[in-house]
């Protein structure tokens, strides 16, 4: 018992001290996953989609809610668990969701000017691909098995959205590392995006891989 | 007029004018307490039920149980009379129904552990807004002791008074 706390004390300052080579080797890792993730969506939709990791930042829990804003988002949640743990988020604004529902529906940007039943589906569907390739690729450079539980999208206020992640990560440390990422698609800008909140010791096995892999 | 904004596993007080905030609580929850004597009053924005639970690990005002004796403390400290503060509860939401562990049914354990803490130090609970799948944002006015809640429900922003 003793043994694990002791590890959890270990994270904390794990995570407070990532040096900028350990940190551009995270970005560099979840950039292969995003890149998979936007291929997969254009193969699924003949659409051009681009997505990168311009970066990260690790944060305290505690100014969580002051960083991100508390903008009412359209979210769709997926908890990864096994070879990695952590929570994706794909994260839109209101009118982000109606036209990436229009372009999910091959219909014109516009034309969904509410988020109804079939606008949520088509939502909730882009997330999915997106969130589900990005593992693929994560599990397939970790060398193992990712689970994932069903999709679920909600609207509300982004901080309570992302609660029950920080609560996760927040039994094991008072930081988290916060991804953001970019997105295009057929030339259209999409802001907030996509979330990833990595459990402190998938970082760590990440790093941990990238590092065995050079040595 | 003034505003003090409460983060994650964090807590203010503050004495007869202007007003105490917390953004977006979803499985956390925010515990007020007022003295209407004295007019002090405090929030405590909880991401975790117990502190025991988790090895009494980092920031003590992140669990329920340690951040409300926080809270409590500087209220003393301010003029708060626990025996005569009023408690209002909020947050504690389950957000997704796609998580059925019971390890992250965080939302109902962090109820449970304010409304036995609360108890447990003689604080009369007056109302509460818990549960549910929505997160709510508070704003605790601190001249009243009234706190204004927003809540998303069916992507419109409403509003209640409590």
């Amino acid at each position: 018992m003793d043994c694990l706390v002791v590890v959890r004390v270990e994270y904390e300052k794990y995570l407070k001290n990532l040096d900028e080579f350990a940190k551009s080797a995270l970005v560099e890792t979840f950039n292969i996953g995003a890149s998979r993730a936007a291929d997969t969506l254009s193969r699924m939709t003949g659409l051009t989609v681009n997505v990168t990791v311009p970066g990260m930042e690790i944060t305290s829990i505690k100014n969580l809610p002051e960083k991100v804003g508390e903008d009412v988002k359209a979210a769709v949640y997926i908890q990864l668990s096994k070879g990695f743990s952590g929570h994706a988020f794909f994260i839109m604004d209101l009118n982000n969701a109606l036209t990436m529902s229009d372009l999910m529906m091959g219909m014109p940007p516009g034309s969904t000017t509410e988020l109804d039943e079939m606008a949520k589906s088509a939502v909730m569907e882009a997330g999915n691909i997106l969130i589900s390739s990005f593992a693929n690729a994560l599990s397939e450079f970790l060398g193992t098995e990712i689970e994932q539980t069903p999709p679920n999208l909600v609207i509300d206020f982004l901080p309570a959205i992302l609660d029950l992640a920080l609560a996760d990560i927040g039994q094991y440390c008072d930081y988290t590392l916060l991804l953001k990422t970019q997105m295009k698609i057929e030339g259209i800008e999409f802001k907030e995006h996509f979330i990833i909140l990595p459990h402190p010791s998938s970082m760590k096995k990440i790093i941990d891989t990238l590092l065995g892999g050079l040595v | 007029m003034q505003e003090i904004k409460v983060g994650i596993g964090d807590y203010a007080v503050g004495k007869k004018a202007g007003i105490i905030s917390t953004y977006g609580l979803g499985s956390c929850v925010g515990i007020t307490l007022y003295d209407r004597l004295t007019k002090v009053g405090g929030l405590l924005h909880a991401l975790l039920p117990e502190a025991a639970y988790y090895g009494n690990r980092g920031n003590p005002a992140k669990y329920v149980d340690t951040g409300l004796q926080l809270l409590i403390r500087d209220f003393q400290k301010l003029g708060g009379n626990p025996r005569r503060a009023e408690a209002k509860l909020f947050g504690g939401a389950h957000m997704f129904t796609n998580i059925t562990s019971e390890q992250l049914m965080i939302g109902k354990r962090n109820v449970e552990t304010a409304k036995r803490e609360l108890k447990r130090f003689g604080i009369r609970l007056v109302a509460e807004d818990t549960g549910g799948k929505g997160g709510r944002t508070i704003y605790f006015d601190l001249s009243t002791g009234k706190v204004r809640m927003r809540k998303v429900s069916n992507g419109k922003v409403i509003e209640k008074i409590y």
